[in-house]
């Protein structure tokens, strides 16, 4: 699915630059749970943002399903995360003017398509049914999250890039959000999960290390 | 969704919403009611300076304006049909036209001046608002404030002219030039006490100043004019007259534009700072449009389609209510006969166009800032 050669990305200019990707060398099969590992600064993030058409590279090249990402045009990247991908962040970014229901609608309009997955039938799956009508700022953080992971999977996208999507959570919602990004790769999506949370590492059915803006060590679990 | 996300989205933010609104609004109000006022004020203007009198004479090339001026007995002569003509030359500067017989007369041993009026209206003036100089009925007369009172008459009195009797319609003002010396009439009964049937010697021409312009420019170019619509004859301006109506006119024009211009800038800078403010304000919700797919025109989008509502919405409210302070502030001093002071609503499309334009063209800095904004960045703050 993904096949990323030689990327780098660095930040700021000279004098102050931080190189938050060197030289990095991956693949991604599809339907395949890849679990990120570093620490805060890592890189993870940055390569989720790469990965998902939202960031530019400084060098190297991705390609998803041998289309190199940005050779083309931005347009030609909005069409590929309104087809493909499926963002999921720590801060769950809700709009706090839409209710639940209209926030997890907001995708679904962007792609100008009846909604292939019904929102009340995910809520339900997510154990937020009767909140619909609520707005953010009348749900719990894990509410909140469970929201922001319905408005991801609506629309199905064939890829899941999750940055760090259970840092806010307790337990119990951490557990919720776990299970349901299982449930999806069980579904057959492609999942890359960028996380610090060890308890989160044995999801994955492969799982890197980044250090340094490079995989630094043998894989965890392959 | 992409309205209901404006409406809600405004809603959520009532404040600064109504805040904005009222802003574009109280800015709308005060464009509207300069804008009415500066033309209620010129049509006051217009009529103060046709109350000073006619302001441009036609006269026969030949003619020796001195001879009109004093109503001598050596004022050359020409056809009635001339004013008529004229009239139809509507790309003449001059509105109202009348045509004018005069000639000096001695009643109860005091000199004054017999003058048989005619008024004639271009083709395209509207009825509305009709010649200024209103016709004499016929079997009476119109007598100056001077020829009154040496002829000792009242409204109302008869008077014998050259053998026939007149009514006496209406006694004028004092106006401290010739004119309250005038016996007038009108102009076919003149012409036939005078034996001079078809015949005038002047024609008055009023409001015969173009809208811009230098005056001096103004005079060459109607002199010019004239001189291809009527060949054989000349204008004269009584210049105290035109240069009053040019100053007034350059003064409230001037004092406008200056003002609206105030006006416009302070509503472009409330609308950009407004709108640089949303846009830093709902960055991340910018980022997480652009993570869902959303392409820039969209973002864009709910951003210029809020204002432009808003702005159409306040133009509509700055339009009542500027209109309606227009009508009920200035209506009270301000002197109009001819077209009353009211609320003009044929300015309503153009002044809400002139609204969102307006807004549209403030939300152009806050636009380069949305594209300038870096989504992958607002995702990631803490």
């Amino acid at each position: 699915m993904y096949d990323v050669q030689h990327l780098s990305k660095i930040y700021g200019k000279s004098g102050q630059r931080v190189r938050a990707l060197d030289e990095l060398n991956l693949r991604i099969a599809p339907c395949e749970f890849l679990v990120l590992h570093g620490a805060s600064g890592s890189g993870k993030t940055t390569l989720l943002l790469i990965l998902g058409g939202m960031l530019t590279p400084s060098s190297g090249i991705v390609r998803c399903n041998g289309v190199d990402l940005y050779a083309g045009l931005g347009a030609a990247r909005n069409r590929f995360r309104r087809s493909k991908i499926g963002f999921i962040f720590q801060q769950f970014h809700l709009m706090p003017y839409l209710s639940a229901y209209d926030n997890i609608r907001v995708p679904i309009t962007l792609r100008r398509a009846r909604p292939r997955g019904q929102i009340h039938a995910l809520a339900e799956r997510l154990g937020i049914l009767d909140r619909l009508s609520h707005r953010p700022g009348q749900l719990s953080v894990g509410e909140q999250q469970r929201v922001a992971m319905a408005r991801t999977l609506i629309c199905e996208p064939d890829i899941i890039l999750a940055d760090e999507p259970t840092g806010n959570l307790d337990a119990a919602n951490r557990n919720i959000i776990a299970e349901c990004l299982a449930e999806e790769h069980r579904r057959g999506r492609t999942i890359v999960l960028a996380s610090h949370d060890e308890r989160l590492l044995e999801l994955g059915s492969r799982t890197l290390e980044l250090n340094n803006g490079r995989i630094t060590e043998t894989p965890l679990r392959s | 969704m992409f309205f209901k996300i404006i409406f809600s989205q405004a809603r959520y933010r009532w404040v600064f919403t109504l805040l904005l609104f009222l802003a574009m609004t109280v800015l709308v109000t005060l464009y509207v009611y300069l804008l009415n006022t500066n033309r209620f004020t010129n049509r006051a203007m217009q009529l103060v300076m046709k109350n000073m009198g006619h302001n441009m004479f036609i006269l026969p090339e030949t003619a020796n304006p001195l001879d009109t001026f004093l109503c001598t007995e050596h004022q050359p002569l020409f056809e009635d049909e001339t004013t008529h003509k004229l009239a139809e030359h509507l790309e003449l500067f001059s509105r109202y036209y009348v045509s004018v017989l005069q000639q000096r007369c001695a009643l109860n041993g005091a000199d004054l001046l017999l003058t048989g009026i005619e008024p004639v209206e271009r083709t395209d003036e509207t009825s509305e608002k009709g010649n200024m100089m209103q016709p004499v009925p016929p079997g009476t007369v119109r007598l100056g404030h001077a020829a009154a009172k040496s002829l000792g008459l009242q409204e109302g009195a008869e008077l014998e002219l050259l053998g026939k009797s007149f009514r006496v319609e209406k006694i004028l003002q004092p106006q401290g030039t010739e004119r309250d010396y005038r016996i007038y009439l009108a102009l076919n009964e003149c012409q036939t006490l005078l034996g001079l049937e078809g015949r005038i010697n002047a024609i008055w021409a009023f409001q015969c100043l173009h809208h811009g312009g230098p005056l001096q420019e103004i005079e060459d170019l109607h002199a010019e004019m004239l001189a291809k619509a009527l060949p054989g004859f000349r204008h004269i301006s009584i210049m105290p007259i035109a240069r009053g109506r040019y100053l007034a006119r350059e003064t409230t024009s001037k004092t406008l534009y200056y003002v609206l211009g105030i006006v416009l800038g302070a509503t472009v800078l409330i609308i950009a700072i407004a709108g640089m403010q949303e846009v830093t304000e709902r960055r991340r919700e910018v980022g997480i449009l652009v993570a869902m797919g959303a392409g820039l025109p969209y973002i864009a989008g709910l951003y210029l389609v809020k204002i432009s509502m808003l702005a159409a919405a306040a133009a509509v409210t700055g339009f009542l209510i500027g209109s309606e302070l227009a009508v009920r502030m200035t209506a009270s001093f301000l002197v109009t006969q001819t077209r009353s002071v009211r609320i003009l609503w044929g300015d309503l499309p153009s002044v809400t166009l002139l609204s969102v334009a307006v807004a549209l063209a403030a939300m152009l800095l806050p636009m380069i800032q949305l594209i300038r904004t870096d989504p992958s960045k607002t995702l990631v703050e803490e």
